[in-house]
């Protein structure tokens, strides 16, 4: 979003109805306890040559998700919507609904902030797509 | 408990049920006066609020005052009745365009408190919604406190205060859930009085390796503790003890505690449960006094979502 563009806050009991999607340029490496995630840098015109031949740049950066994070960046298939990844969350880890509704949503507010992935909202006020 | 009610929550006294999905959002710990908000997943639907009155009140005079603070003076319709339920008397107005709310009063003669109960409901359903509030209206107990003991029960936690002791605070954060306990003499001091807390920490498969001793040691590693194995709640659990001030100036001010921790894994609920107390020697305070019980249907999660 852009920083002239006015931001408008969704009202609360709106945001599970969201959908969300990963970020399909997004490159996931397996790793034995969770996943990284790596995104491509856009390369800045300081980053180009000459400058980088004396200060070397990184293309990428990385996400490191631990195993809870890696279960709900997959249920972020662009098909469930975020009260489903939830209901999902509280069965698996035997916790109430809104003890996991806490946990996923905070989560899901980094992942949206950091660009891996971006929460879909119907303007008719259905759930889902 | 009907089949709209899944839920049963006891807080400072009161009991009642409510529906699977919701849980306390809002609440104050005081047993003489104070709130609960009770929210669904979407939205707030029901506040309880409580205070002392020791005479019996004018019900009809405070419903009538209910219904002038609360019906809007734009609304075309005058507030319904409540349909009655036993010992309450209320009524139904409109809140907005997509809601109505049901304003319930009951005074209770043992205990001495004026509760007051709102109750929100959808305008498109109108007749599940007085279903409801009659069904929650009628499962409402009000008792305890006194001479007898308290029961608690929300966030996962169910348990018993004994007589003469209160809840003084809360910490309620996702998985991690801890009430606090004082005891209060009769002239109402508790600085020096036994204390109890009792926590539950959820997840417990994701960060618990098993080893109950290292993590109580890990908890408090200035202590000295002596480990007993014991069953609790049909689990293995673990009787913890140590001397809680080992100061020689503190002792003999008489402020030694001696502390005990009772701690068990429930793995159906997935969660640790802790009970310690601290308690002057010469008047020991077990954990079991407070009855914590884990009870695996009060997580909601469905299994099969």
């Amino acid at each position: 979003m852009s920083k002239n563009k006015a931001r408008t806050q969704l009202p609360p009991e709106r945001l599970l109805d969201g959908v969300p999607h990963h970020n399909r340029a997004l490159e996931v490496e397996a790793k034995p306890n969770g996943a990284v995630l790596w995104s491509s840098i856009r390369r800045r015109w300081w980053m180009r040559a000459p400058f980088n031949w004396i200060m070397p740049y990184r293309d990428r950066k990385g996400f490191h998700l631990d195993s809870l994070g890696l279960e709900v960046w997959r249920d972020c298939d662009g098909r469930r919507t975020v009260e489903a990844i939830v209901e999902r969350f509280a069965a698996r880890h035997r916790v109430s609904f809104h003890e996991a509704r806490i946990a996923v949503m905070q989560f899901i507010q980094i992942m949206t902030k950091r660009e891996l992935i971006a929460v879909v909202f119907n303007d008719s006020g259905e759930p889902g797509k | 408990m009907s089949d709209l009610l899944k839920n049963r929550i006891a807080w400072a006294g009161l009991e009642f049920e409510t529906p699977a999905d919701w849980e306390v959002s809002r609440h104050s710990p005081s047993f003489p006066s104070g709130g609960l908000v009770m929210v669904d997943r979407r939205r707030q639907r029901m506040e309880v609020a409580w205070r002392g009155c020791d005479r019996e009140p004018d019900l009809r005079r405070s419903l009538e005052d209910l219904r002038e603070r609360f019906s809007q003076p734009s609304s075309r319709s005058e507030p319904q009745s409540l349909d009655s339920v036993a010992g309450w008397v209320g009524f139904w107005c409109r809140a907005d365009d997509q809601s109505s709310v049901a304003h319930a009063l009951h005074w209770q003669r043992g205990t001495g408190r004026l509760i007051h109960v709102s109750i929100v409901a959808r305008r498109e359903d109108r007749v599940a919604g007085r279903r409801l509030a009659q069904a929650i209206l009628r499962s409402f107990r009000d008792g305890g406190g006194g001479s007898r003991p308290i029961h608690w029960q929300a966030f996962g936690i169910d348990c018993q205060s004994p007589p003469g002791w209160r809840l003084t605070s809360t910490k309620v954060a996702p998985m991690d859930v801890e009430l606090q306990f004082r005891h209060f003499r009769s002239g109402g001091r508790h600085e020096d009085g036994p204390r109890a807390t009792i926590r539950r920490l959820g997840m417990a498969a994701t960060w618990f390796n098993g080893d109950m001793q290292a993590f109580v040691r890990s908890r408090d590693p200035e202590l000295d503790f002596e480990f007993k194995p014991c069953r609790c709640q049909g689990h293995d659990a673990l009787m913890a003890r140590a001397e809680g001030e080992i100061r020689k100036i503190y002792r003999w001010l008489g402020r030694r505690r001696t502390r005990l921790e009772l701690i068990w894994l429930c793995e159906p609920m997935n969660a640790l449960f802790r009970v310690i107390t601290a308690s002057p020697p010469q008047f020991p305070l077990q954990p079991q006094d407070f009855e914590l019980k884990c009870v695996p249907s009060m997580m909601m999660a469905d299994e099969s979502a």
